[in-house]
């Protein structure tokens, strides 16, 4: 049986699609974006979560830990990465919930009896699943299974996806993705490259061939201060799109902070504050798009 | 809105609309007659010797302060001395002193319908076919003789309204009152101004507006003697008015918005949706009117447009100063009918107070109190040896529970008999005339004279009880991770030394709200609880049903206080949970979850009334897509069978904020349970307790 690391599953999403959906995050992603908003998501293995600010330095865990990687460090505690296998041992003794595993085995079977509770939902308001991340297209096998069975049961099925990944992932699952949600961060290959760590040319590649099959897609731009918040960088991705008879519509999504915390209780630096954009700015970028694309 | 009118509810929010109460001094002689006699003719004295502050401007007549010198209005039980007498008595029952059940404050509707259609005057013939039938009994032909001086007595009043401003010249207003509510009402504006006057007398719910007033409505903007601009006047006059009636008091009642409530939309007679020009436009004067109230429960049906729906939201969202309320035809009806109310009749229910119901004009089924289930559960786990019984399965253990809870109720039962007794001393004639059945049956209100008398108890703590037994069933039964001596144990020292068992229970147990197992445990508590309100009956007369909501007294906090540790890992005296709402930080599913979780419930189960509170983060309906989409899980939930839903916008950061810095915040409303209030004015414990709800996000 197909199995799958799943970092969270969340119903009643607004925001990953048409209608009301659940939404599935993978975990694993092949961009490291200095923005990301759920780092969680960039390691495809279980990993610790320890939030220091919610710690009251019980020690309980240096207790439970089987490999002895937690040690204490004066009123809180540090935990050795290296020596971590995300067993949950310290998870269980910890009086202030400051510990937890983030992601989990899931069988195919599993996800879609979730998806399904909420059909009626779905039904009504032309909803469905959406399979997002990290990078859902990396765990192909998973993700195949889950959209045939969720296709069996006629449930309208998105792919979020960054589109770093081989053509041929997405050749899998095109007989069962309704709609892409498809990531675009600039046009500028050095300035992609430097900022998630990677090219964008196989992205730029794999949007144009998902336009020739003929799936429907809407393109969302991430908005970084600093890094692409320049009526060149917008206005560019938007003209790249305009050429796509495919792309139904962009979207703009602002930067936010939400993944600071997060990053912080992985053991990483935080996103920088400075990525932050405000309304106005939100604003100006969104009527620009609309005046460059038209449908 | 028209100027006068703004600047009218300006002046009501700072100041009274109504005159200072005249007191009277009875003829001494009336101590000599009957009772009701005694009453109606008191009351006539008291309403002749009113003064009517005459208004230049105002399209509708009338104002009134009764002083409690006789027994008025059966909501506020001014005069009712028996009813007073009840508390010195039993002040164990007050509620900062009972953890188990304590009584609430009942609500009423008058018979609009009837008032506007025929008038007063039409109780008469009504009133002699009745005497002749009861001929015998002498008792109730003292009763009608007070029904029919009340009746005058009313014709009077109404006249020396009339006559006031007719003095001034107002000669419209003067002839309206001269005409009803002694008579029918024939024309829009006099009906409004019917409505209106039996308002005074009976200051509570106002009842089906849009479905009393809108063959009125339709007529006159037909013939051309209406036009819309008007009637929009007409209704802010009357909300302005019925706001001032009670007052804008600050309080821990906050502004007591439950005091004035009414109904749009829901099943005409016909079985058609009446959600009219008429509705529309009574919700959209409400959330105009910078006051808190009337409050107003939109009725949604099976055959509510999509479109109408999205409209209400969108209105409900926007409105600053009250809070419109959702409330579902489907499954009101449903348990209605399993109660054995007349289909003719249930249909013209109306929502009351918080979120309590009545069939308008014929019903005693406001809200009778508070109870507890989680006392029994206390009972049980923390007496030495009781959990003993209980035995090694978590059916034997449910058993044994449902013992103790039936002797809990059974005390429920029989404060609600002893209030009963002591309260049915009082003689009210003026509530009785206005309340279908007292006339037919030949007895006051006080005394089970309504149509349909319902004892509603609405349980407080529900999820806190449903979510401790799932807890004992998948800890103590199933992966047998401790005992139920433990468990005790635990409990009785507050969980302390226990923390990270508490941590484990919080982290993996199976909680209502989600969706999930949970939900067959709710479904054998509300079985048991309606198995009991069939075996016993109360003395008014009708039947038990429970509800869940909390009303202005906040018994989710009293009670809480009052509750020791339960198993669902809430500390001893902590807030238990209010209304229809998971446990704090416990529906951790989402939005979807939490409301099939509600949405499935088998209402004629809980039946009395109930408040399902859903507060929502404000970005989930910032755009016009979203509000698309608001609008598809509120419509999927009403198909499933919500019965009710009220939703908040705010944060809880948002929250946090108005109560460090009141000054900023003080026109934030928000909803406690069946009613809404201003935030800044609650006290500390019930600010924290609104906070701590779980607020959904997208």
């Amino acid at each position: 049986m197909e199995k799958g690391v799943i970092f969270d599953v969340q119903r009643g999403s607004f925001v990953d699609g048409p209608g009301i959906r659940t939404t599935v995050f993978f975990k694993g992603c092949n961009l490291r974006c200095q923005w990301c908003h759920n780092p969680e998501s960039w390691r495809s293995e279980k990993e610790l979560l320890y939030y220091q600010n919610k710690c009251t330095g019980c020690h309980q865990c240096v207790k439970a830990c089987p490999q002895n990687a937690v040690k204490p460090a004066g009123p809180r505690v540090i935990t050795d990465r290296s020596r971590c296998t995300a067993c949950g041992r310290c998870t269980e003794g910890c009086l202030a919930a400051a510990r937890s595993i983030c992601g989990r085995e899931y069988a195919a079977d599993e996800v879609v009896s979730i998806v399904l509770q909420d059909a009626d939902f779905y039904r009504s308001s032309g909803g469905g699943v959406t399979f997002s991340g990290g990078e859902c297209l990396l765990q192909i096998d998973f993700l195949d299974r889950l959209c045939r069975l969720c296709k069996k049961h006629h449930i309208h099925v998105a792919i979020d996806t960054a589109g770093n990944v081989d053509w041929n992932h997405f050749v899998r699952i095109l007989p069962y993705a309704d709609v892409f949600l498809y990531d675009i961060k600039t046009m500028d290959e050095a300035k992609h490259r430097s900022m998630t760590g990677v090219s964008n040319r196989l992205i730029l590649q794999n949007i144009q061939k998902l336009n020739e099959s003929g799936k429907d897609i809407i393109v969302r731009i991430p908005l970084i201060g600093g890094f692409n918040d320049t009526e060149a960088d917008i206005s560019a991705i938007a003209e790249f799109v305009t050429a796509f008879s495919q792309v139904k519509r962009v979207e703009l999504l602002p930067f936010h902070p939400m993944g600071q915390n997060k990053a912080l209780a992985l053991g990483y630096p935080p996103a920088s504050s400075a990525f932050k954009v405000d309304a106005d700015e939100t604003t100006h970028f969104t009527a620009l798009i609309n005046r460059i694309f038209i449908k | 809105m028209k100027e006068r009118i703004c600047k009218l509810a300006d002046f009501a929010l700072h100041d009274d609309l109504n005159p200072q109460a005249t007191a009277v001094d009875y003829d001494p002689a009336y101590r000599e007659l009957p009772e009701p006699v005694r009453i109606a003719r008191s009351l006539r004295d008291y309403l002749i010797n009113q003064t009517t502050i005459v208004r230049e401007g105002d399209l509708l007549g009338g104002s009134l302060r009764f002083d409690g010198s006789i027994p008025t209005d059966i909501y506020h039980r001014a005069g009712h001395t028996h009813f007073d007498s009840f508390w010195g008595a039993h002040s164990d029952y007050l509620p900062e002193n009972n953890p188990l059940c304590f009584l609430d404050w009942n609500h009423f509707c008058t018979d609009y319908p009837f008032i506007v259609r025929h008038g007063i005057g039409a109780y008469l013939p009504k009133i002699r076919q009745a005497r002749n039938r009861h001929a015998g009994d002498l008792e109730k032909q003292d009763f009608y003789t007070g029904l029919e001086i009340t009746c005058e007595a009313i014709h009077q009043w109404a006249g020396a309204i009339a006559d006031a401003y007719a003095k001034k010249g107002l000669d419209a207003i003067a002839a309206n009152c001269r005409k009803v509510p002694y008579s029918g009402a024939d024309t829009f504006y006099e009906a409004v101004q019917s409505v209106f006057l039996a308002f005074l007398l009976m200051p509570d719910a106002l009842g089906r507006l849009d479905q009393v007033l809108y063959p009125f409505y339709k007529r006159d903007i037909a013939t051309g003697i209406l036009d819309k601009e008007t009637a929009y006047e007409l209704i802010g006059e009357l909300f302005v008015k019925v706001f001032s009636q009670t007052g804008g008091s600050l309080s821990r009642r906050g502004d007591r918005s439950g005091d004035n409530t009414l109904v749009v939309g829901g099943y005409t007679q016909e079985g058609t949706n009446g959600y009219n020009e008429l509705s529309h436009m009574i919700l959209e004067v409400v959330a105009e009117l910078p006051t808190c109230r009337p409050q107003v429960s939109f009725r949604w049906t099976a055959e509510t447009p999509f479109t109408t729906l999205r409209e209400v939201v969108r209105l409900a969202k926007g409105c600053k100063c009250k809070n419109i309320v959702f409330t579902n035809d489907e499954s009101r009806l449903k348990s209605f009918d399993k109660m054995g109310i007349s289909h003719r009749d249930a249909v013209d229910y109306t929502m009351i107070g918080c979120n309590e119901w009545t069939f308008m004009g014929k019903g005693n089924t406001g809200s009778e109190g508070f109870f507890n289930p989680n006392k029994a559960l206390e009972t049980l786990l923390y007496t030495t040896g009781h959990h003993a019984d209980a035995g090694n399965s978590y059916e034997r253990f449910y058993r044994v529970y449902g013992d103790y809870l039936e002797k809990d109720v059974c005390r429920m039962m029989d404060l609600d008999d002893e209030y009963y007794q002591v309260a049915a001393r009082d003689m009210n004639v003026l509530s009785s005339l206005f309340i279908a059945g007292c006339i037919e049956k030949g007895l006051p209100i006080t005394r089970g004279g309504a149509k349909y008398n319902v004892s509603n108890w609405s349980v407080i703590g529900l999820s806190n009880l449903v979510d401790s037994l799932s807890v004992i069933r998948q800890f103590v039964y199933e992966e047998k991770r401790f005992t139920l001596a433990e468990l005790s144990q635990m409990l009785a020292a507050n969980w302390a030394g226990h923390e990270s068992v508490r941590q484990h229970i919080l982290r993996h147990g199976t909680f209502w709200g989600n969706d999930n197992g949970a939900d067959a445990i709710m479904g054998d508590v509300l079985h048991t609880l309606d198995r009991f309100t069939q075996q016993r009956f109360p003395k008014k007369g009708g039947v038990y049903r429970f509800g869940c909501y909390t009303g202005y007294q906040a018994a989710n906090i009293s009670m809480g206080r009052m509750t020791r540790a339960t198993p669902d890992g809430r500390f001893d005296g902590d807030p238990l949970a209010p209304a229809l709402a998971p446990g704090v930080g416990k529906d951790s599913s989402g939005i979807t979850a939490f409301l099939k979780s509600a949405g499935t419930i088998d209402y004629s189960l809980l039946a009395g009334a109930t408040a399902v509170n859903l507060r929502l983060e404000k970005s989930m309906a910032d755009s016009e897509e979203k509000m698309e989409k608001l609008t598809h899980l509120f419509d999927v939930y009403f198909r499933m069978g919500g019965i009710q839903l009220q939703p908040d916008y705010l944060s809880a950061a948002e929250l946090i904020h108005a109560q460090q810095h009141p000054e900023d915040y003080r026109n934030l409303r928000v909803r406690v349970t069946g009613w809404s209030g201003q935030f800044t004015n609650f006290d500390r414990a019930m600010q924290d307790d609104i906070i701590t709800r779980t607020e959904h996000h997208v």
